[in-house]
């Protein structure tokens, strides 16, 4: 028995770190292609053994500064608020549908769950979001549609308070003459730290890796560009440039931030992420626990 | 405690937000169309612009006029001067009283596509005037319900429908209805291949330079240049359609083309299923073996002008009108090197060298204003440069040969402006050459419009409505682009991979679709 576990243990971990390897190895790959000159990926293509270091992407991203910087600004002010409201309305009607007294409790969360399953569609959506919240080239256009909230975290908020916080508790802080807000901050939220960090960090990843909402309703105001916007703009704009660039286009081509700038640009990018990371995961994985097993 | 401090992040949060959220997006990226301007265009043309938009001219305040949007092409999304072009371009537009002002949308080619599509639903606050290159064609715009059309306007503005030769105005016609306008272009190009000059001289073949060489001839270049450099590749693109011989109608699936370039030709083929294509898989096969292409050409998106730049290629296909303007791209595209033209085939016109064409949204509120400025867009110079060129002494400078330069100060990085597409626009042959000595650049694509010598397509303007074999177009294009790019970059046998991809065009039907592409064809001949 010891021998098959350990046997198993051994196959598991081989398992692991293959698994890790094909999620770490993506990584070394772009920082390691933000370090190679663009002659040298052009003639050799991609490898994770640079021919050679050259640190002018970095340089030219030390030098062409203000662009990045405003859209890293853009980036973390729009994860903070979005983040912000996306957790507060989370915990709001995750509290208010874990509550089984609640009128029409079942009605509202299936509406909720109902839009797990469809969409409106981009085209409906962005005439409900431009045409009646008004939202393109505002800030709002990068932090309510689509992210500021999501049902399935709902779902999980609801499903937390209900299982993990005392019934009890709750009822006897309304004897005590608590309101619903107040047990909502002083009982419920104390008692879901590892759920609330966890979707923070569901939300705020969304946040920060977002490009759609800019693309479709930034289009004037590219001042509001977050850096996906900016990497995603000149992803695109250089892979049309290489598709269609029959004429008097190839200065323009020339002009746009070669590959290894744009490495560079993915990998400064994700570095705030990678640094936060750790300090959530503890909270991340009970989170996910609690809330898949008793989901 | 802990509560507190959430709830001053919460405050400061949403106090920067309101304040993120307090510069319009005017004020962020557009101007106000009655503002003051900083440049006025010159007196005489100002006079030319009057006596052009007089008849046009509305009555009252210039503050009431409506104002149109319209796009403009930009490749990076670095364009401050939109707000002063605007502005320049509208005072200009109220000195002449063209009744009419511009609201100068940028959109950045890489989002075009999607931003366009949601704008063209958005009612509220309406783009007005587009292009369809890049986007769609004007048969799909229609079907979408995404223009109007223009026939109403034929008779306001007649100058509109006299400007090119006739056959191109039906590639933007559906059902003999217009429904866009052609924007000005040579209509008509040939093949040419550009190689590094040092390589040209090495090999010992400039006496063939600027000529019409044959395939034969080619070929010995490609093998004397490979011969000398070994280390480099010779092409880059292979699906070149002058070359390959085809009008592809529109389609560049080739799923029914005209052969010739349908030049005298009025039977539909399959492509695939011709001599001529097997050939063409035969030569590419060969360039392939002898180490013409570059490697791993499947896996290797490259543009021939970057593979030369980065010294990897030594020469690639590319089209042009005249040997002249090929040189002048050459200036343009390849920074490296000096380049040597040779002609691959003859000057041809197809529904593939009419590449834009301009026309109003359905959700325009003022389909007439908007005709009105895209009458003066193609009309006059001013208007016109202002698209592609911004502002004189601003954006650009005019040397004695009449050619423009950036300004003084301004390269492609500060110029504010996207002044490297002129061909985005209606006529581009309004504007000047730019960043080139060839001061005949548009002249000489104007007087192609009159050349009665250049052989069109019999093809030129025919539409296939799709919509009977919809299914069958659909699984033949998936076909096509999973085995065509293969047989092209020569990286397969021709014979057994030809005959595996013929059978499996057969089995989706594409003889279903060239035999409806026939008919429609015949009923498009018969009423030319």
């Amino acid at each position: 028995m010891a021998g098959k576990g350990k046997g198993f243990q051994i196959f598991s971990n081989i398992v692991m770190a293959v698994l890790a390897a094909g999620a770490l190895l993506p990584f070394i790959l772009l920082a390691v292609s933000s370090i190679t000159s663009e002659t040298t990926i052009t003639k050799y293509g991609y490898s994770f053994i640079p021919r050679d270091v050259d640190f002018t992407a970095y340089r030219y991203l030390l030098m062409s500064g203000t662009k990045i910087i405003k859209a890293y600004g853009m980036t973390i002010l729009v994860a903070t608020i979005g983040t912000t409201a996306n957790i507060c309305m989370t915990m709001a009607v995750g509290y208010l549908l874990s509550k089984r007294d609640l009128p029409g409790r079942n009605l509202i969360s299936f509406f909720i769950f109902f839009t797990m399953l469809f969409s409106g569609g981009m085209i409906p959506s962005y005439i409900v979001w431009s045409q009646q919240f008004h939202v393109s080239d505002k800030i709002f256009g990068l932090i309510c549609p689509n992210l500021m909230m999501n049902a399935f975290n709902v779902i999980l908020m609801r499903t937390y308070f209900t299982t993990n916080v005392p019934v009890e508790l709750c009822e006897a802080a309304e004897m005590d003459s608590c309101s619903q807000v107040g047990i909502l901050f002083h009982i419920s939220i104390p008692l879901s730290k590892p759920m609330v960090s966890t979707l923070s960090l569901f939300a705020a990843l969304a946040y920060w890796n977002d490009w759609i909402n800019g693309q479709y309703y930034l289009i004037r105001n590219k001042d509001l560009y977050t850096i996906q916007n900016v990497l995603n703009a000149m992803q695109n704009n250089v892979q049309f440039l290489k598709e269609y660039a029959s004429s008097s286009m190839g200065e323009f081509a020339s002009s746009i931030p070669s590959l290894g700038v744009r490495m560079a640009i993915a990998v400064i990018s994700i570095i705030p992420i990678m640094i936060a990371y750790p300090f959530f995961q503890k909270s991340f994985v009970r989170g996910i626990v609690i809330g898949g097993v008793k989901g | 405690m802990k509560r507190k401090l959430v709830s001053v992040l919460l405050v400061i949060a949403m106090a920067m937000s309101l304040c993120a959220c307090a510069s319009s997006p005017k004020e962020a990226g557009g101007s106000s169309p009655d503002k003051g301007q900083e440049s006025s265009p010159s007196e005489d043309s100002n006079d030319k612009g009057k006596e052009q938009a007089g008849a046009f001219a509305a009555a009252g305040d210039p503050a009431d006029w409506p104002v149109i949007k319209v796009e403009t092409c930009s490749f990076t999304d670095a364009q401050e001067k939109e707000a002063e072009i605007e502005k320049a371009l509208n005072e200009y537009l109220v000195s002449i009283n063209a009744g009419v002002q511009a609201d100068l949308l940028p959109i950045t080619v890489g989002d075009r596509a999607t931003q366009l599509t949601l704008m063209l639903t958005d009612t509220s606050d309406p783009i007005d005037l587009f292009a369809w290159r890049w986007y769609s064609s004007v048969n799909d715009l229609v079907k979408n319900g995404q223009c109007i059309s223009l026939e109403k306007y034929r008779d306001v503005y007649p100058e509109l429908w006299e400007m090119f030769p006739e056959s191109v105005y039906d590639t933007c016609k559906v059902n003999g209805e217009q429904f866009s306008l052609p924007g000005a272009d040579s209509f008509s190009n040939f093949q040419v291949y550009a190689m590094r000059k040092d390589v040209a001289e090495e090999i010992g073949v400039m006496d063939l330079v600027d000529t019409k060489i044959t395939m034969e001839q080619f070929n010995e270049i490609l093998a004397k240049a490979e011969a000398a450099h070994p280390e480099m590749c010779w092409h880059g693109d292979t699906f070149v359609k002058p070359l390959m011989g085809v009008d592809n109608l529109g389609n560049d699936a080739l799923i029914g083309v005209l052969m010739n370039r349908g030049v005298g030709e009025t039977q539909i083929v399959n492509y695939y299923a011709t001599e001529e294509f097997r050939n063409y898989c035969y030569q590419c096969k060969e360039w392939a073996d002898n180490g013409y292409i570059v490697d791993d050409p499947l896996n290797t998106n490259y543009a021939g002008y970057t593979l030369m730049n980065d010294g990897i290629g030594g020469g690639y296909m590319f089209e042009g009108y005249s040997i002249d303007y090929t040189y002048s791209l050459m200036k343009a595209q390849i920074s490296s090197y000096d380049t040597v033209i040779f002609q691959l085939t003859d000057l041809m016109g197809d529904n593939s060298c009419v590449y834009n064409g301009w026309q109003i949204s359905t959700v325009c509120k003022n389909p007439d204003a908007a005709m009105k400025l895209l009458y003066l867009m193609y009309t006059d110079e001013n208007v016109a440069r202002y698209f592609t060129l911004g502002i004189e002494g601003v954006t650009y400078q005019v040397d004695e040969n009449g050619c423009a330069w950036y300004a003084d100060g301004v390269d492609v990085n500060t110029a504010g402006w996207n002044m490297s597409a002129a061909w985005f626009y209606p006529n581009e042959c309004l504007s000047l050459p730019f960043e080139t000595d060839y001061k005949e650049y548009f002249s000489a694509m104007e007087a192609l419009w009159s050349d009665d010598t250049i052989q069109y397509s019999n093809g030129m303007g025919f539409v296939f409505d799709n919509s009977s074999v919809y299914d069958q177009v659909a699984a033949c294009t998936a076909t096509v682009d999973e085995y065509r790019e293969a047989l092209l970059m020569g990286q397969v046998d021709v014979d057994s991979y030809l005959e595996k991809f013929n059978a499996e065009l057969e089995a989706n039907g594409i003889n279903e679709i060239i035999a409806e592409m026939q008919k429609q064809f015949e009923v498009f001949l018969a009423s030319k």
